[in-house]
């Protein structure tokens, strides 16, 4: 950079780069890890509570597996 | 360059006029023409941006994951769109491809992004062009004309004469401008539904969305959609009505902001069913967005293939304060189909900032560079718009022919749109028609008919969520891993037209990132070859039609041409009239909307 | 009042260019820079007012690596400034700001200014601290799910998100309280991870975002241990809660305990 004066480092610009063996949100294979979350893309009312899911569940087999948000 | 020869230094009375506007938004845009008044024509024009923030530079060596969060803050008006264009390149980059729910959502939010914004600028800026008090004061003969001109669309939109209508754009106190400020309000309410916030979304992620789908979400959303399509209907009968009445009333008022047809789009909404992110079958799901992507050259559309879109695209210099990377690495010699890439392609580009000074006349003058086109059948580097983003779009569907859904069908020469019937209007079917010019007033005309586009699609978005929900298919991210080594590109359609993402990952970080928005195309400076930007030649050699001499001259003319582009400039606008002269204007958003 | 947004950008480091400009010099004809301006109102301004996390703490265009130099206003103009009216700045963070945040202090300020509100209260890093007085954990409706040790491993879960990305438990902001518009939106309230955008450290100090925060895996494996626990116990007393009590019935004797008086 020809005209702009630089000083000494403080940082690299790579520092806030991913550090190897940090946990990435994204990571594969974590959506077969969750409780819930079905391997077609459905899910069931464990997705959306800890506390008597199976209470929550739709009682009819028709019936859309649709846990709140 | 035959724009170039319309320069006449020697004409009479040269008037030095600037608007240097500020902006937070991709540059602090200035608009300095010089202008004939015995001739009543605009001589040249030179469109300058003073700021830079070096994305592309600070960008690299960072995680590609964070480019999408990094990105979205470059505009404060369309980051989601940047967002979303990030995303798209990183899902090309990693392999991904979100779960269709996902998608649905993000079109759900994008086309929400485009009713919001198109809406807020047409009212904030665009009726306040064509208001009663600024038609009064700049044109005071077609104001009394305006009074006594029947509305031919008075039964839609319940306004009798054109003034009628002029009289509700005046800013603060007219009822359309009131009731377009609530409306854009509702549209960022649903923007937030569904990407969490706006401007920068919080729930937009590589791989899909965060948002949590049920039919709570849809159900919000649809509601406040019915609300906007009420105004929609009503809004475009109201525009039609004044835009024909400016064509009949002054004639030869298609010249002002008039260029050569040259618009380009990228395409917007991409359809599930077909794209899964591989560039080796971009053509293919290029071909199924909702709004198709497509360079119109002279009313001909050249191509709607995304992968000869990607390799037209040069970068260049001319007028701009950067050094130049003809010596710098290729980073992508060949693309995945094993086309080679030009060295000015984003994907090539290394971006090493060169501070300077302005030097308007014959230096360099702007911190933005000059996008242009390759276009293989004659060898020009086009100097492509977007026609104000709407306009573009519009067209490039219109020709295509190819969007088919319930409510949005392009047929070849235009595009038809069904709004269902809402609480307080009836169904309608709307038009919209090729225009002969790209100008001013139809790039103005567009954006309202846009709106309705997206409103319509919107409708059919929350059909396919819904499908899915009912489904109990709850799934709306995708997992994937970065790659140590990759490339992605991503099109998408910012509100005021073309974006693209460019990409190079290696050792797992960002080597290369070029995001090109919309502007950059719109307001780019002269470049090499010396053809002037869009702004620069669609203002040059135009005709003035205000009445007012040059002593009370407010330049209106010039702005609705400029405008009509929707540069992102809502702050204020400063004149130099010549001879320490100024006039200072300011036209001033409510900062919460653009928040 | 000084109202600033975007970050300042140093325009001692690029020769005779510029970075940031707003209007021209009328003698030479060049761009004045922002820096320019700001020497000259700064110091007149009732009260300055920096707005976004650019203008308060330098943000996104500050990040390591950056070209221009940005920085944030205070440390443009000094952490010891103060107004014309006396004040310090008045930082009001966000990446973007949340427009009612933002709407709220402008107008306790006018109230100020009016001699109709005292001195507005301000943190240590400047903000309001009505605003930005407690962490957006404290605020957020997944917490819950933290509480029970059960959280999101993707970003497919509407669950606490601690453990891909959100550093919700560390920093200052009330958006998940407050909602983006109106009460719509947020962040770890509607699947956005917190990536920290209202803080002095953003954004390096965050990135990348989409990796698990270090600090966060203590905590949430304390609560990892005890939290299904928790879920078991509350899964007894919910089915409880979840019964109607026994004397509603349509037998065709009352059952409530009704008694015509009180007594006896
Ligand atoms: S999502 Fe974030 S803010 Fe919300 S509970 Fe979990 S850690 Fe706390």
């Amino acid at each position: 950079m020809p005209n702009i004066n630089l000083g000494p480092q403080e940082v690299t610009p790579d520092m806030p780069a991913h550090t190897p063996g940090i946990q990435q949100g994204n990571a594969k294979g974590s959506y077969e890890k969750m409780q819930g979350h079905n391997p077609d893309g459905t899910s069931t009312s464990r997705r959306s509570t800890g506390v008597n899911p199976k209470a929550q569940e739709p009682i009819d087999p028709s019936m859309p597996n649709l846990s709140p948000g | 360059m035959a724009v170039r020869e319309r320069i006449k230094p020697e004409a009479g009375k040269l008037v030095d006029m600037a608007w240097d506007p500020i902006t937070r938004i991709v540059g602090n845009l200035g608009i300095y023409t010089k202008i004939d008044f015995d001739n009543r024509e605009v001589v040249s024009c030179k469109s300058t941006s003073s700021l830079f923030r070096g994305y592309s530079v600070f960008m690299k060596g960072k995680d590609p994951r964070d480019a999408h969060f990094i990105t979205s803050r470059i505009c404060g008006i369309c980051g989601d769109n940047h967002a979303v264009c990030s995303c798209y390149a990183q899902q090309m980059a990693y392999g991904v491809k979100p779960p269709p729910l996902g998608e649905w959502i993000v079109n759900l939010g994008e086309a929400a992004e485009y009713i919001f914004d198109h809406i807020i600028f047409q009212d904030n800026l665009v009726f306040v062009d064509f208001c009663e008090q600024m038609v009064k004061e700049t044109n005071p003969s077609l104001w009394s004309k305006a009074e006594s001109t029947d509305a031919p669309h008075a039964e839609i939109h319940g306004y009798r004469t054109i003034g009628d209508i002029m009289r509700s754009y005046n800013p603060f106190t007219g009822e359309t401008y009131k009731e377009a400020l609530l409306m854009s309000r509702i549209g960022r309410e649903m923007i937030c539904l569904m990407e969490g916030r706006h401007v920068h979304p919080s729930t937009i992620y590589p791989g899909g969305v965060g948002t949590v789908a049920t039919p709570t979400l849809l159900t919000d959303y649809l509601s406040r959609l019915l609300r906007c399509l009420d105004f929609i209907k009503k809004a475009v009968a109201m525009n039609d009505d004044v835009f024909d009445f400016f064509y009949e009333a002054l004639p030869g008022y298609e010249e002002v902001g008039r260029r050569r047809i040259l618009l380009g789009c990228w395409g917007a909404f991409n359809n599930p069913l077909y794209c899964n992110y591989k560039y080796t079958d971009m053509d293919n799901w290029g071909n199924e967005m909702f709004v198709t992507p497509g360079v119109v050259v002279d009313g001909e559309l050249v191509t709607t293939n995304l992968v000869d879109i990607n390799l037209g695209i040069r970068i260049m210099l001319g007028s701009s304060y950067y050094e130049d990377w003809v010596n710098e690495e290729t980073f992508v010699p060949t693309d995945p189909l094993g086309n080679p890439v030009d060295k000015r392609h984003p994907w090539n580009q290394t971006t090493i900032p060169k501070p300077q000074k302005r030097e308007l006349e014959g230096g360099n003058y702007s911190w933005v560079m000059s996008p242009r086109w390759y276009d293989k059948r004659t060898g020009d580097n086009l100097a492509l718009d977007t026609g104000g983003g709407a306009l573009a779009r519009l067209w490039a569907t219109a020709l295509a022919g190819k969007v088919d859904t319930p409510f949005v069908k392009a047929t070849g020469q235009s595009v038809l749109i069904n709004l269902p019937k809402t609480p307080n209007t009836a169904e309608q079917t709307l038009e919209w028609r090729i225009p002969q010019w790209s100008n001013a007033i139809e790039r103005d005309r567009a954006r309202i008919y846009f709106v309705a586009y997206s409103a319509a699609m919107a409708m059919h978005f929350v059909d396919q969520a819904f499908n899915e929900i009912r489904a109990g298919r709850t799934k709306v991210f995708e997992d994937f891993d970065v790659p140590d080594e990759a490339i992605g590109c991503g099109f998408h359609e910012a509100v005021r037209g073309v974006l693209s993402h460019h990409l190079v990952i290696r050792d797992g970080k960002i080597a290369n990132y070029h995001p090109y928005p919309p502007t950059p195309w719109n307001g780019s400076p002269t470049d090499s070859y010396g053809t002037p930007g869009p702004y620069e030649d669609a203002v040059m050699g135009q005709p003035i039609f205000e009445e007012n001499d040059q002593d009370n001259f407010r330049g209106i003319d010039i702005m609705r041409a400029v405008r009509s582009f929707d540069p992102c400039l809502p702050c204020g606008v400063h004149m130099y009239l010549g001879k320490g002269k100024t006039l200072r204007q300011v036209h001033s958003p409510m900062f919460g909307e653009h928040g | 009042m000084l109202v600033i947004e975007g970050s300042i950008p140093n325009e001692k480091i690029n020769g005779e260019g510029y970075w940031s400009s707003f209007g021209n010099d009328e003698a030479t004809g060049e761009p004045l820079t922002l820096n320019w301006w700001l020497d000259r109102l700064a110091p007149k301004a009732w009260g300055v007012v920096a707005v976004g996390t650019c203008a308060t703490y330098g943000g996104i265009h500050a990040m390591a690596g950056n070209p221009t130099g940005c920085m944030g206003l205070a440390d443009y103009l000094g952490w010891d400034f103060r107004s014309a009216g006396g004040l310090p700045i008045v930082n009001i963070p966000g990446c973007p700001v949340q427009p009612e945040n933002f709407m709220e202090t402008l107008t306790w300020l006018l109230y100020q200014a009016a001699g109709l509100a005292p001195t507005i209260p301000l943190d240590e890093a400047l903000r309001p601290q009505w605003i930005f007085g407690k962490t957006v954990h404290e605020g957020c409706d997944r917490a819950g799910y933290y509480e029970q040790g059960d959280f999101a491993k993707d970003y497919n879960s509407p669950k606490c998100q601690v453990k891909i990305g959100c550093w919700g438990p560390v920093v200052n902001c009330n958006v998940p309280k407050r909602g983006w518009m109106a009460g719509i939106g947020g962040c770890p309230n509607v699947g956005g991870i917190c990536i920290g955008c209202t803080m002095p450290g953003f954004p390096d100090k965050f990135m990348p975002f989409m990796d698990a925060p270090p600090g966060g895996g203590i905590s949430s494996a304390l609560t990892g241990m005890y939290g299904p626990m928790i879920r078991k116990l509350r899964g007894i007393t919910n089915k409880t809660m979840n019964k109607e009590t026994k004397w509603r019935h349509n037998r065709p004797q009352l059952t409530t305990g009704y008694k015509p008086r009180w007594g006896n």
